[in-house]
C-alpha cells in the first residue's frame, strides 16, 4: 500500500493518509501537540490511517539535505521530530522502547501510546511514526520551496 | 454530471467503490464556510483531504459556537487562529485553524485529547498550547 501525501504551501501543512476515511483523530499528548495530528480509523480506535503536520517545511527539512533531498547519515533530534536514517523512519513525538500500547494498522504508520498516569484506561498518542519515510515524502519535496540559505 | 470528487480521490484512481468521500462531492467543490456572519476561504489542504472526520458543517459550527480560541504558534513563528468547540454530531472537540486575517480556513480535525480535557475542565491543556486563549462559557455564537 502506497500512502496518499498532500501538501498546500500556502499553508504548510502536510497530510499524509493511507486513504481509508478517518472516524476519530487526537493530537501529540505534548504542549506543541497541535503541531501533529493524528487521524483515526474507528471511532474510539487506535489505528492510525493519517497524520497532519501543521509547519511541516519547518519540522521535517532539516532532517533531509536541502539539495539532494536524502536522508541525513547522522541522527538528530528536535522537540518535536527526529528520524532515524538507519530504519528511514521519522517519528514525531516520543517512540518509547516500553509505550503501554504500539499499534501498527497500516504498514507505514505506528502509533505509540502511554496510559494516562490518571487514568489507566486512556491512552493519550505520545508518539507517531512513519515507516519509510524518505520515499513516502518524495512528493512533499518536490513541491517544498527549500530554506532560505544563510 | 461529472464526477467531481477531490484531487486524490479514489474513483479517479479507478478504484470507485473504495471512494468513501463520493458521497460527500458536493462538499468537496465547496470553496468557502460561512459561519458567525464571515465568509472564510476553505485552504486546498482541507479541499483535497475530504476523507475525514470533520466535515464543513462541523467547522461551521465550530466557528459559530466556539467555546475556545487562541493563537497557535508554529515551529517557524506563523500563527494562527484556533478555534475549539464541542460538536455533538460527532461527540468530540473539533480544532479548526485559522489564518491570522480571518480570510482562510487552514485546517480542522477531531481531538480526542482535547475532547477529554475540556469535559474535565482542564484548562491548563489548551492554555500550554495556545496563547491569548479566550473562553466562552455561552457558545451560542
Amino acid at each position: 500500500m502506497t500512502l496518499l501525501v498532500n501538501y498546500d504551501q500556502s499553508v504548510d501543512i502536510l497530510c499524509v493518509s493511507t486513504g481509508q476515511r478517518s472516524r476519530d483523530g487526537t493530537t501529540l499528548d505534548d504542549p506543541a501537540g497541535f503541531n501533529v495530528a493524528a487521524q483515526i480509523g474507528t471511532d474510539g480506535g487506535y489505528d492510525i490511517v493519517g497524520i497532519i503536520i501543521q509547519g511541516a517545511a519547518c519540522d521535517l527539512l532539516p532532517w533531509f539535505t536541502p539539495i539532494h533531498r536524502e536522508p541525513p547519515a547522522v541522527v538528530r533530534e528536535s522537540q518535536l521530530s527526529s528520524y532515524d536514517p538507519a530504519t528511514d523512519t521519522l517519528t514525531f513525538g516520543f517512540a518509547t522502547d516500553d509505550p503501554g500500547m504500539i499499534t501498527q494498522d497500516s504498514e507505514y504508520l505506528v502509533g505509540y501510546w502511554q496510559p494516562d498516569s490518571e487514568d489507566a484506561d486512556y491512552f493519550p498518542l505520545i508518539g507517531v511514526a512513519l515507516l519509510n519515510a524518505a520515499q513516502h515524502l518524495a512528493p512533499f519535496f518536490e513541491r517544498v520551496e527549500p530554506p532560505a540559505s544563510g | 454530471m461529472g464526477h467531481r470528487c477531490g484531487a486524490n480521490c479514489y474513483r479517479k484512481q479507478g478504484l470507485r467503490s473504495q471512494c468513501p468521500s463520493c458521497n460527500r462531492s458536493r462538499e468537496s467543490r465547496q470553496k468557502t464556510i460561512v459561519a458567525g456572519g464571515k465568509r472564510r476561504l476553505i485552504s486546498l489542504h482541507r479541499k483535497t483531504n475530504p476523507h475525514v472526520e470533520v466535515s464543513n458543517k462541523d467547522i461551521a459550527y465550530v466557528l459559530t459556537n466556539w467555546t475556545m480560541k487562541g493563537i497557535y504558534t508554529n515551529r517557524d513563528g506563523s500563527e494562527s487562529v484556533n478555534y475549539l468547540a464541542f460538536v455533538p454530531t460527532i461527540g468530540k472537540v473539533v480544532c479548526v485553524g485559522v489564518s491570522l486575517d480571518d480570510k482562510l480556513i487552514t485546517t480542522s480535525f477531531a481531538d480526542r485529547g482535547a475532547t477529554r480535557n475540556l469535559n474535565q475542565g482542564n484548562l491548563a491543556y489548551f492554555a500550554n498550547r495556545l496563547k491569548d486563549l479566550e473562553v466562552r462559557n455561552d457558545s451560542t455564537g
